[in-house]
């Protein structure tokens, strides 16, 4: 609270807004509290601001009440839950004792690794609800003690066997190998490998797809101690004999699992180990005793840290001169239900090999499925569109499908639509599937996910015949500038706008930090860019849909389909001139002074044009204002050039 | 358990702004009097620790967790002052474990991706929580101890009560408050 009354009276003092805030919760103290209130009653500037900053907190209130879910509090048997939780409570020891001690973890493994035996004995009932009680144990854990290396390996352990090894269903994971070359950091891949564990039996097959596409399965029996050669089996050669032999010895096979990892470390030589915590992931560093006759110098497991799922194994080698890296990524790990047809594959590997088609199935496609005989797909250029056709276009317009998204619609040549498609997000695939599936005659739809990808997906090449260089923006990651990647110079316009953002946070009056305004910077640049990407992406949708539906595909649609089409092709029209007129309007305020200094040129009706002038446009956007190359002082020129091209294409 | 003494009773209800902390029947053990206040204070606290954690079942657990603590630190203890910034403390702190716990990857990339993009990747139906992304982008400006500072007063606590949740003085509250709502103000201004 400042002193009210200077040296005279006659110059009151104002409150500032902390004052005025403490007088309105009532705490500020008699003395500054009635001289405040006397200060108001002559001060109508002070008075003024009073209700503003009352109706400050109304709005503060307001959004923070629409931050609640609708029905918030939640209602439910809460309060009998938590009774229930706080007599549990009560009966439990007191929390120093929760604290499990390594000694309890190890002897816990050993029960759960019993548990797996038994489960393996048929006597699942027994297993299961061991480990039932080993789970109750591990989640009663407080997770509050500093943990060490071997603590995270030991409960990383204990998890996966829960989950993995006693799981109720088939587990199927699939992992990569890549060598690195330290000195080059050349990347070579190695092949791959799919696992796939019976829930029922020991039975694990094992098929391994080497770098030149070579592809080997066999199935094990995982309690069968004799494996001879079985460790050597995925890749011939491809290891230095030295590591071959340790692997061996240690009885690894390359897989991304805790058992694996620790019977990889068991014969180190040494008992150092770390343990690093970087965001999300654990990071376990295992160093060898020097002159370790593998020729490992280390090995790194990397852990979800908050599953205890492992993610990759990095053994980092060297044989004095050189030094490389061996690199197993888990791309996947999924359980699935043991279907009859898996059952059957266990039932007869156990006697003889699958065959190699079976194989395929049961690792989902592993390697690629060679494509199967049937209705193939045409080209637009070789087929008619229908009105069929256009329905299942509109139904992917009002999704966004056109958007950016690898979504084609192809004729088949037995006159069915097929939609195939690449999207990023399996919430996407949804929503696509859906759109479709409520049409009156909805087409086949093979639309992937990345993840769906690597597994059995075949893409066709695009019907419209537009795939090449242009589509290149489509696979761009979209524009992230963090505040942090910010500094001066490396984005053309980064102190025009950190200017410009400094003015206003003066005008406002407030302390900002210069973080601050680097967040405003790195806000608006990625919504600048990320517009202009929009624009682009209806541009592209525009020209799609004119190869599409071309004059020369459209003859036999009915009026009403073809009214359809036009409406898209609008659509698509008001969005780009939308979203331009949006830009100039952002971009005018931040840089006034080249705005207005466009040609006035009009566009033709030529969607080829269009996409050209757009797909200029978001060139001029990201090398603005992305992090580039570029020299500040053609940032100006670039600036009036992209403010001309959005007039023109507005 | 034993049962409290009028004098605790009535410093709970003092501590907690409640007219009285009493079971019907009589006989209160402490167990009664922590599921009183626990249905009582519930959905001030929840609201509190949901902003943080934005999810309600973990919202709900940790609430749970800190009346669990609650529990115990009334246990023995005849000294019951500060009770109620005791256990916003508390709750705070374990919502900030919880947020350090989840994949703060996802939240920072949905965090500086301004909302067109929403457009692209998310769908329509899912309009409500692309809203909820918008109300949140009001308060980005503030940074963790104004926004902080400003749901907690939301909840009715006092400046010393703020003041011992956050430990910081009770004039910092004055100031962060003061900062808090003035960037909140502005941004509002900008957005509307």
């Amino acid at each position: 609270m400042k002193k009210l009354h200077d040296v005279e009276s006659l110059i009151p003092r104002h409150l500032d807004d902390a004052d005025l805030i403490a007088l309105l919760d009532g705490e500020l103290v008699p003395p500054s509290q009635d001289q405040a209130r006397e200060h108001l009653e002559s001060c109508w500037n002070c008075r003024t601001r009073l209700n503003s900053v009352q109706d400050s907190i109304q709005s503060f209130l307001r959004v923070r009440q629409e931050l609640l879910p609708d029905d918030f509090p939640p209602s439910g048997p809460f309060l009998r839950q938590f009774r229930q939780r706080l007599t549990d409570h009560r009966q439990k020891p007191t929390s120093e004792s929760w604290k499990l001690t390594e000694a309890v973890w190890t002897l816990r493994n050993h029960l759960l690794n019993a548990a797996f035996a038994l489960k393996r004995h048929r006597k699942p009932l027994l297993a299961l609800a061991m480990a039932f009680v080993i789970l109750v144990v591990t989640f009663a854990d407080p997770f509050n003690s500093t943990l060490s290396a071997k603590t995270i390996l030991m409960r990383a352990s204990g998890y996966e066997l829960v989950r993995v090894r006693l799981a109720s269903d088939v587990v199927r994971s699939r992992v990569r190998l890549e060598r690195i070359d330290l000195s080059t950091e050349k990347e070579t891949p190695l092949g791959e490998i799919s696992l796939v564990q019976d829930c029922r039996t020991p039975l694990v097959s094992i098929a391994v797809q080497s770098a030149l596409g070579e592809v080997k399965e066999k199935t094990v029996d995982a309690l069968d101690a004799d494996l001879e050669g079985f460790h050597a089996f995925p890749f011939p050669g491809v290891f230095e004999d030295s590591l071959g032999k340790y692997f061996a010895t240690q009885e690894w096979f390359p897989d991304v699992s805790i058992a694996g990892y620790q019977s990889l470390i068991a014969g180190r030589g040494t008992d150092q180990d770390f343990a690093i915590r970087q965001g999300d992931l654990i990071e376990l560093r295992h160093p060898f005793a020097p002159g370790h006759p593998s020729g490992i110098t280390e090995v790194q497991l990397f852990l979800d840290a908050g599953t205890y799922t492992p993610q990759q194994i990095c053994m980092f080698v060297s044989d004095g001169a050189q030094r490389w890296e061996y690199r197993l990524i888990r791309d996947s790990l999924e359980f699935v239900p043991r279907s009859a047809e898996l059952a059957e594959f266990f039932s007869r590997s156990a006697t003889k090999t699958g065959s190699l088609q079976e194989m395929q199935s049961v690792h989902n496609g592993f390697p690629e499925s060679k494509s199967s005989p049937g209705p193939a797909p045409l080209s637009y250029f070789e087929s008619k569109a229908t009105d069929a056709e256009v329905s299942v276009a509109v139904a992917l317009h009002q999704v966004d499908a056109c958007l950016g998204e690898e979504v084609n619609i192809f004729p088949m040549s037995d006159g069915s639509i097929l939609v195939q498609g690449l999207v990023d997000w399996p919430n996407r695939q949804a929503v696509i599937q859906q759109a479709l599936s409520a049409l009156a005659r909805p087409p086949q739809v093979k639309v992937y996910t990345p993840m769906d990808l690597k597994a059995d997906a075949h893409l066709y090449d695009p019907p419209d015949q537009l795939h090449g260089t242009e589509l290149a923006f489509l696979h761009q990651q979209g524009p992230i500038v963090m505040p942090t990647g910010l500094s001066g110079g490396e984005m053309p316009l980064y102190d025009r706008l950190f200017e410009y953002y400094s003015k206003r946070a003066k005008a406002s009056g407030l302390r900002f930090t210069p973080e601050d305004i680097q967040k405003n910077v790195a806000s608006f640049s990625n919504q600048v860019v990320t517009l202009s990407r929009q624009a682009l992406f209806h541009a592209w949708a525009v020209k799609k849909l004119e190869i599409e539906f071309s004059p020369d595909r459209v003859s036999q649609l009915s009026t009403a389909a073809l009214h359809q089409v036009e409406m898209i092709r609008q659509d698509h029209r008001r969005q780009v001139s939308a979203i331009s007129r949006r830009l100039t309007t952002q971009l005018a305020e931040v840089v006034p002074e080249v705005y207005g200094s466009s040609s006035q040129s009009k566009v033709g009706g030529d969607s080829e044009n269009l996409f050209q002038l757009v797909n200029r446009q978001y060139d001029l956007t990201r090398q603005l204002f992305t992090t580039s190359e570029e020299e500040p002082n053609t940032a100006a020129r670039d600036m009036s050039r992209l403010m001309a091209l959005l007039h023109q294409i507005n | 358990m034993g049962t409290m003494t009028e004098d605790s009773l009535s410093n709970i209800a003092q501590a907690f702004r409640l007219e009285e902390v009493r079971v019907p029947g009589g006989k209160q053990t402490l167990e009664d009097i922590v599921g009183e206040l626990y249905e009582k204070v519930r959905p001030s606290l929840l609201a509190y620790v949901y902003q943080m954690v934005i999810s309600t079942s973990d919202a709900e657990d940790l609430v749970q967790i800190a009346f669990l603590k609650l529990f115990d630190h009334l246990k023995g203890k005849t000294e019951v002052s500060n009770l109620r910034s005791w256990l916003y403390r508390v709750a705070h702190n374990l919502a900030i474990d919880q947020i350090r716990r989840v994949d703060r990857r996802s939240s920072l990339i949905q965090e500086w991706f301004p909302d067109g993009v929403t457009l692209v990747i998310a769908e329509s139906a899912e309009e409500q929580l692309v809203r909820r992304q918008q109300i949140e982008s009001a308060l980005e400006v503030l940074n963790d101890r104004e926004r902080s500072c400003l749901m907690l007063r939301a909840e009715g606590l006092s400046y010393k009560e703020v003041s011992e949740v956050l430990g910081i003085s009770a004039k910092s509250v004055s100031v962060y408050l003061a900062r808090g709502l003035k960037k909140f103000e502005v941004n509002n201004e900008k957005t509307t």
